[in-house]
């Protein structure tokens, strides 16, 4: 490969690491210039990989190709399905992991991967030709020339650290922050705006009394998040802890809100509504008496316990004194103490759905710098950049995801089109197809198109295939063969379309064959997709009907000053997000119907002048 | 926004009311199917008139109307596009129905101006008149309420605004449940949701009740007149006309066909329908009359029983026929007052077409009926009672419907949640956008979430 023709990943976090994966399967070559190797794929803040929504996300890269899902159910100490009652497209998978175990497992694959190059260093400016990258330069004063740029440096773009009226400089708490590229940034005519994110105390096992607390074990029998994990799948069950805050607790905090950083306005930044801080529920919800905690163990015999559910900036002997009011925590200890930590981010309407910039070719954004928070959304951003860099440097077909067959497509259109003024995260609310985008369904939404831009190895094309061969015939079968139950005998695969049969409500010879030959995740797959089938049809004629407004493009050189009839709001917005298609214009918040209708008169208006 | 230029879409091309013809417009880039739909098994040659009749696209047997229609192949038609233009007899029920029959088939109702603005799309007509079409597709958008944006809300759209907030509600609790709470402890009132959708379908019905009376109001009443052959049907019907529409003889069964003329009284629109004699006849024609005659008392809103003797006699018969008439007014007439006297002492208005005598009696006790039963629910905001609105509040209906048989079934809430997302979505269409944001904000406000 030629040297110039490199692509330089910023970053070694959740998006940077599958972003190196990405083009590396694609088979080339990339730099990956991180601080601390050591510290690539670290889980900086909660143990647990999944969860509501996220729990889709995994599947989705691990669909993709990418490591999340691996290395998730290679670390799991626990792992739990959520929302099981309130139907199959909402259930999610988590996993409780190792932390050790999970960086481990990522760094081997980095470290052992031929075409990534890990470079220690930090990234100050970066210079263009024509508009588009042509090198980076590090702060040891070295230049690498480059053709794409992928920037995921997570919370460390002039990070800063509060922990009551306590302030300090710092990427991750005990880690430098990276600075100066912001500046070079909005040189270049980029936005950059500030949110806040934070984290709970980490406390002292052997100071927490287990025995008061309520036992929270997983699942019996665990699902893996990838189709790839080598099965038997039999990951550990350690047990977490619940424990519940007290009124006594929220006295404390009461008193002390003042003190909290988020409170006393030294803070600027925006913070997660859906993730509050403790001081920020026991403000807003002060009629409830108390708050679950859940105690999670950072890994396997760890003496750091994670205490989910108490982010806080409040200062470290308030938080001190609050969790010891606890039942259980009466003697705990901190290991260290919970902060909030304020970063640069550049609004993400700055970007094209293939995540490179709009202001600057071959420059590209994923992770937490476009808004988001969370592992599994930065490591789905940092594969479709990875993927989509490879496709500019080469002028090849790019990866966009829509958002009618994947989370990813969701996650990526709010982000280019909506305005994120807080942490993104994914909720499956958000995707309006829910009911066919269902975990379950992920390889067969996206296999194909990871197959089609080299995302999987050998070994996992044919494990796909297999898998795909085997949900047909089971498929085929059920329409075949007939039971009976309630003394009716019916057809399978009509039985199984009512909501309280499934393959486990049946008995006698013909499960057994059924279950000899298919595996467990075949027969839910194929039970779910008959359950589903005729909500998908619905879905499937709403997608119909917004398609064309998908396909229908809008030339970036659209002046809409130039359009009479737009109002002032829609031109303001239209001309701030500057849209790709007009589909992505109508999610727009504040452009009008009647706009819509406007521009797209306008837009046809051009092109049969054109082609006149 | 449903402008989408691959739909078929279709409009009723003259105005709402009775007329003795109607046009409808079909259009789309193909309508090759279509039109083997309506005229099959035979060749169809572009701008050729052709008679036929127009029967249900599922049973394939009952006749609504007999109609013309023209086929015009774009690029050759005025916006090049397929066009078909059918016309039927003009009757709102005759044109509702066989608009009905293509929308149960995937076309939908037209925007306003969306004709004009695919003949722009389509190169058909130029810059000007484009501009002109833009103003008015913007003029009408903002007339569907795009609520929040109108100054003046209207009654309907702000009513609707409500129900589409409490569904929003709804919403917003299934979501949080959906997304946000990690522990199978379910906050969810089943009853309380139930009761919440219950509330709206009664709203919705209500709407679609007071919105059928407002289209009324505007399209008027119907007056069918009725009774024995030469009881003096056409004379009362001329009379009450003012012109001579109806061909008045005193042959036995004449009027063979249905005649409808419209009038203002006071300003409130009346039509009247002159129909054909109450008789057992072997005439096949007539037959036919006597059968549409039926179906349009049942339409009808007020029923003048005509005789020339005892008025009653005629009603009795009318219900044999038909039935219970509960719902309908009903005027006996005693005709002919000026040459016959009246039998027995039942209570009738006498009147005599022939010099006037009764007709004023008649007319005030018409506008005395309709001002009771419905000038009271006042003209409010007519204008936002058209067909799309209305055709929009029976699909929330319907999805209510849906909705409550699932929770009754106990089907999963994330399916629940998409018909609830249906029903948003269709309020929405109403008045104006809804984002996603706005059940997140919703639960943010509501909800302590987060762990």
């Amino acid at each position: 490969m030629l040297e110039n023709n490199k692509i330089v990943v910023v970053g070694g976090g959740h998006a940077g690491i599958e972003s190196a994966l990405a083009i590396s399967k694609r088979g080339y070559d990339c730099t990956v210039i991180t601080q601390n190797k050591h510290a690539i794929g670290r889980l900086s803040c909660n143990p647990a990989i999944g969860g509501l929504a996220k729990g889709h996300l995994v599947k989705e890269i691990d669909a993709l190709g990418g490591i999340m899902g691996l290395a998730a159910d290679y670390a799991t100490i626990q792992n739990k399905i959520l929302n099981k009652s309130k139907g199959r497209a909402v259930w999610s998978p988590r996993s409780q992991v190792d932390k050790l175990v999970y960086t481990e497992y990522v760094q081997k694959a980095i470290f052992t991967n031929q075409n990534i190059k890990i470079v220690e260093n930090e990234v100050v400016d970066f210079e263009t030709k024509k508009n588009a990258i042509s090198s980076v330069k590090l702060k040891t004063g070295e230049l690498i020339n480059c053709k794409a740029l992928i920037i995921t440096c997570g919370t460390f773009m002039s990070g800063l650290i509060h922990i009551g009226n306590k302030q300090f400089k710092g990427g991750r708490m005990g880690e430098k922050r990276s600075y100066g590229l912001t500046d070079i940034l909005k040189k270049r005519g980029l936005h950059v705006k500030r949110l806040k994110t934070g984290t709970p105390p980490r406390v002292l096992s052997n100071s927490v009394n287990w025995s008061k607390l309520e036992l929270a074990p997983g699942e019996e029998k665990p699902k893996a998040f990838s189709l790839f994990t080598p099965k038997p799948y039999r990951p550990k069950n350690i047990p977490c802890y619940l424990a519940y805050t007290t009124k006594k607790t929220h006295q404390i905090i009461k008193m002390n809100l003042h003190r909290s950083a988020m409170f006393s306005g030294k803070i600027t930044g925006v913070g997660p509504r859906y993730c509050p801080s403790v001081e920020d529920k026991i403000d807003r919800f002060s009629d409830k008496n108390q708050h679950q905690l859940f105690l999670e163990p950072e890994w396997e015999g760890s003496n750091q316990i994670y205490v989910n559910g108490f982010p806080t900036s409040l200062p470290e002997e308030v938080q001190l004194e609050a969790l010891k009011q606890v039942k259980g925590l009466e003697n705990v200890q901190l290991i260290r103490p919970g902060y909030a930590i304020e970063y640069d981010y550049f609004p993400s309407h700055q970007l094209k759905a293939t995540l490179e910039t709009k202001a600057i070719s071959g420059l590209f954004f994923a992770g937490q710098i476009n808004g988001t928070s969370g592992y599994e959304e930065a490591a789905a951003q940092g594969l479709v950049a990875g993927v989509n860099a490879v496709s500019y440097v080469f002028n090849i077909k790019p990866l966009i995801l829509s958002r009618s067959e994947s989370y990813i497509g969701v996650m990526i259109d709010d982000l280019i089109t909506k305005n994120i003024n807080e942490p993104y995260r994914m909720f499956t609310s958000r995707a309006e197809n829910r009911l066919s985008l269902r975990s379950e369904t992920a390889y067969f939404r996206l296999s194909k198109l990871a197959i089609e831009f080299g995302l999987y190895d050998q070994n996992q094309e044919k494990i796909f295939k297999a898998f795909l061969k085997k949900y047909k015939e089971l498929t085929a079968l059920v329409t075949k063969v007939s039971y009976i139950y309630n003394e009716n005998k019916l057809k399978l695969s009509e039985l199984l379309k009512r909501p309280a049969f499934t393959f486990n409500s049946m008995s006698g010879k013909l499960i057994k064959m059924i279950k000899s030959s298919y595996s467990d995740e075949v027969m839910f797959c194929v039970e779910t997709a008959i359950k589903y089938k005729g909500y998908e049809a619905r879905e499937q004629q709403r997608i119909l009907k917004i398609k064309n407004m998908e396909n229908h493009l809008i030339p970036s050189s659209t002046n809409y000053n130039n359009i009479l009839s737009l109002s002032n709001e829609s031109r303001e917005k239209l001309s701030l997000v500057r849209p790709e298609t007009l589909g992505q214009a109508s999610r727009i918040d504040g452009v009008r119907s009647s706009d819509l209708a406007v521009l797209s008169v306008h837009l046809s208006n051009k092109v049969s002048r054109e082609t006149n | 926004m449903d402008y989408n230029n691959n739909d078929i879409i279709i409009a009723r091309s003259t105005p709402i009311g009775s007329s003795a013809l109607a046009l409808i417009r079909v259009s789309g880039e193909d309508l090759s199917e279509l039109l083997n739909r309506i005229y099959p098994l035979k060749e169809i040659n572009p701008n050729y008139v052709y008679r036929f009749p127009f029967k249900s696209f599922d049973t394939k047997e009952e006749t609504i109307d007999t109609c013309m229609f023209v086929f015009f192949k774009g690029p050759k038609s005025f916006n090049g596009e397929d066009i078909i233009e059918l016309t039927c007899h003009g009757s709102d029920y005759i044109v509702e129905q066989i608009i009905n029959q293509f929308l149960s088939i995937g076309v939908r109702i037209a925007w306003p101006g969306e004709f004009s603005y695919r003949a722009f799309i389509n190169n058909k007509i130029d810059l000007l008149q484009a501009e002109s079409i833009n103003a008015k597709i913007q003029a009408n958008s903002e007339l569907y309420g795009v609520a929040l944006q109108n100054i003046e809300e209207g009654y309907l759209s702000k009513a609707i605004k409500g129900l589409r907030n409490s569904a929003i509600n709804v919403m917003t609790i299934i979501e949080h449940e959906l997304d946000f709470n990690e522990e199978e402890i379910t906050h969810l009132s089943i009853n309380k949701i139930k009761e919440t959708f219950d509330k709206i379908n009664s709203d919705l019905v209500g709407f679609l009740s007071s919105s059928k009376k407002m289209k009324k109001i505007n399209d008027g009443y119907k007056v069918v007149i009725v009774g024995y052959p030469n009881v003096g049907k056409s004379s009362l019907f001329n009379r009450l006309i003012g012109a001579d529409k109806a061909i008045v003889t005193s042959i036995e069964g004449t009027t063979r066909d249905l005649i409808e003329a419209n009038v203002r009284i006071k300003g409130i629109p009346f039509t009247f329908v002159d129909t054909a004699g109450y008789r057992s006849t072997k005439d096949k024609i007539e037959i036919l009359g006597i059968k549409k005659s039926v179906q349009i008392i049942k339409d009808a809103d007020i029923v003048l029983a005509l005789d020339d003797k005892n008025p009653r006699k005629t009603l009795r018969v009318l219900e044999e026929k038909i039935g219970l008439l509960s719902n309908k007014q009903i005027i006996l007439v005693q005709t002919k007052s000026d040459v016959l006297e009246a039998e027995g002492k039942t209570k009738h208005i006498r009147v005599s077409s022939l010099n006037g005598y009764g007709i004023n009696n008649l007319l005030t006790h018409l506008l005395t009926i309709v001002s009771e039963k419905n000038l009271k629910n006042s003209f409010t905001n007519q204008s936002l009672c058209t067909e799309r609105q209305i055709y929009l509040v029976e699909r929330a209906i319907s999805c209510i419907t849906e909705i409550s048989d699932s929770l009754n079934s106990g089907v999963t809430m994330d399916i629940v949640s998409m018909s609830t997302r249906e029903l948003v979505e269709i309020l929405n269409e109403m008045i104006g956008k809804v984002y996603t944001e706005d059940v997140l904000n919703n639960i943010f406000k509501g909800f302590c979430v987060g762990k």
